[in-house]
């Protein structure tokens, strides 16, 4: 998948004008790509916790078998009130279960 | 320590005063803009010559420990509001107080002069400044709700339909954190019978480990936090609200979040000082918050959309610093808030200027903007560079000492996350930079009319401010620095 990422791109960013656009969604990949790359380390080297480390691992390979993931999270960030409701209820369940689950 | 200052209140009681007044005098157009400038001069005077203390409203007692916290029940509970007044509070004061002004005084020259608009602007004022001072979480939690309804009452007046839609939003999602907050506290109260932070803090140290019930005030407070600070999962609400702002409001509006993050991290921190668990979930929110923020930033073809990602992604980096718990990473967190809020006001101030003076802040519209207003762009090329951590800028020193508070916390790797970020800013930024002055081929008429003396000014002025801190960080980052040190969280 990661070698015909550009064609993707492209392919994906027609309608979206060419050039910069192009170049500025490939930075973005590939800075979340460093992100999550960055990510796994930190969370394998310090959290002593083996469901999380594998968590991570499990993440990091699903999203680099899915690139282009710029598009995803695009879609995911927009202003709809059902998907930011949806992500602030999820957040406080996290929250609780963090901190009265003590992970 | 001087207390009892009086001072100390009229930084929030002024403001609100000054609202009233102008929001009487509605439709005197030459009234309101007199009284709005010389407040704004007392408003900016006030914090630099008051000295650090506290204020006391109501000869509150302070408590030193609570052998007996278990016995303490709301009969006996302290009510008295407590201000404090501190180097930090100063320089968030100075900082806010001036960029106020800037805001205020751009409103003016482009003739939208209105009592009520002024009046949101002063209250605003004043509910941050409030939060920045109050050691009182009951008065703090009060004045985060006004600082909501007046940021809402701002972008509602631009009187356009995704305006009023971002700002509905804003106030929805407040009405949870702001329930959130509050039952985060009463939980607190129920529990230790107190509100005031330096109290509650020792109360909570005296108790030991927390109870559930205590768990969960953290976890709602956490929430409350994450939606006054602009961070994930309401990073789309912020930037929905900084994008549909006024670009000179958006200036404004980016120093309150900011701030308000600060001021209430500083709360969480002191009160549950010895709970580990909330430093690792605070930089977990931070790193995604930064990692969203970058990423949205660079896909969008919008200037004003564009800056607001920027400007939430480097809220994020602020809270690294606070995630990282050492004094060092905290200090540096608020170093960078300072230095950030600055660069990014004149990045707004930009595209206010840009916006008068094409008509438009779409890049794919704009070009060859450099033959038209040279200086304008060579201060947006610095302003670049100094939000991305170039040298000699101020960001270059608090970014600095961020990768090195994360190589002293041992997690280096935050570092490395750090320079991808301003990697990340800089491209952002830099696009929109060549989009809007050095791609030829514009596809938009220039109003010749708007000369944008003033915001030229203002852009100087700090841009100079941002080089100032850069070359003398240590006049800024050292009173920081012991401010965190005495607090000892």
């Amino acid at each position: 998948m990661l070698d015909r990422v550009y064609e993707i791109f492209h392919e994906k960013m027609k309608d979206k004008g060419q050039g910069m656009g192009i170049g500025s969604a490939l930075t973005s990949e590939f800075l979340m790509l460093s992100f999550l790359l960055i990510g796994t380390i930190l969370v394998l080297r310090t959290a002593n916790s083996t469901i999380l480390g594998f968590g991570a691992l499990i993440i990091l390979a699903g999203v680099l078998f899915t690139v282009p993931t710029v598009f995803k999270v695009e879609k995911e960030n927009t202003d709809s009130i059902n998907l930011s409701s949806f992500y602030v209820a999820l957040t406080l369940a996290l929250l609780l279960i963090i901190f009265l689950g003590g992970i | 320590m001087l207390n009892n200052s009086t001072l100390i209140p009229l930084m929030v009681v002024l403001p609100l005063i000054m609202a009233i007044l102008v929001n009487f005098l509605h439709q005197k157009d030459k009234s309101v803009k007199f009284i709005s400038i010389v407040s704004l001069i007392v408003f900016v005077f006030i914090p630099v010559v008051t000295l650090y203390g506290v204020h006391l409203f109501s000869g509150h007692l302070r408590t030193g420990s609570f052998p007996e916290v278990s016995k303490i029940l709301i009969p006996e509970v302290y009510m008295g509001i407590v201000y404090s007044y501190g180097a930090v509070q100063k320089i968030l004061m100075v900082v806010l107080t001036i960029l106020t002004g800037f805001s205020v005084l751009a409103v003016i020259n482009k003739k939208m002069i209105s009592g009520v608009y002024m009046a949101m602007i002063f209250i605003s004022l004043a509910a941050s400044s409030a939060i920045i001072l109050a050691d009182d979480i009951f008065n703090f939690f009060v004045f985060t709700e006004i600082l909501v309804v007046a940021q809402a009452a701002l972008v509602i007046a631009v009187q356009e339909a995704k305006s009023f839609k971002a700002a509905f939003k804003y106030m929805i999602f407040g009405t949870i954190s702001g329930a959130s907050i509050l039952l985060g506290i009463a939980l607190l109260l129920g529990s230790y019978g107190l509100l005031n932070i330096t109290d509650l803090s020792h109360a909570i140290q005296a108790g030991g480990a927390l109870t559930p019930i205590g768990l969960v005030a953290v976890a709602l407070l956490t929430l409350g936090w994450l939606y006054e600070s602009g961070l994930f999962p309401f990073h789309i609400i912020k930037s929905n609200i900084y994008e549909n702002a006024r670009p000179e409001i958006s200036a404004l509006l980016q120093v309150q979040s900011k701030f308000v993050l600060v001021a209430m991290a500083l709360i969480l921190f002191r009160v549950f000082s010895g709970y580990a668990l909330l430093k690792s979930v605070i930089l977990g929110f931070a790193i995604f918050t930064v990692v969203i923020g970058s990423v949205m930033a660079l896909q969008q073809v919008e200037l004003r959309k564009l800056l607001s990602f920027v400007a939430v992604s480097q809220a994020g980096l602020v809270a690294v610093g606070f995630g990282l718990g050492t004094p060092f990473g905290i200090a540096a967190g608020i170093f960078h808030a300072i230095n950030d809020v600055l660069s990014m006001a004149i990045l707004f101030f930009i595209a206010s200027f840009v916006y008068d003076k094409f008509k438009t802040t779409k890049l794919d519209e704009l070009g060859e903007g450099l033959q038209v207003v040279p200086l304008v762009g060579f201060v947006m090329l610095l302003a670049t560079l100094a939000i991305s951590g170039v040298p000699p800028f101020n960001s270059y020193q608090s970014e600095w000492r961020l990768i090195q508070a994360s190589a002293q916390a041992g997690v280096p790797e935050l570092g490395i996350l750090v320079i991808l970020l301003s990697v990340a800013t800089f491209v952002a930024i830099i696009k929109a930079f060549y989009m809007i002055f050095m791609k030829p081929g514009s596809k938009v008429e220039v109003n010749k009319e708007v000369r944008g003396n003033l915001t030229k000014a203002i852009i100087v002025i700090l841009i100079l401010a941002c080089l100032l801190i850069g070359l003398f960080p240590n006049m800024v980052y050292d009173p920081i620095y012991n401010f965190v040190v005495s607090l000892g969280v």
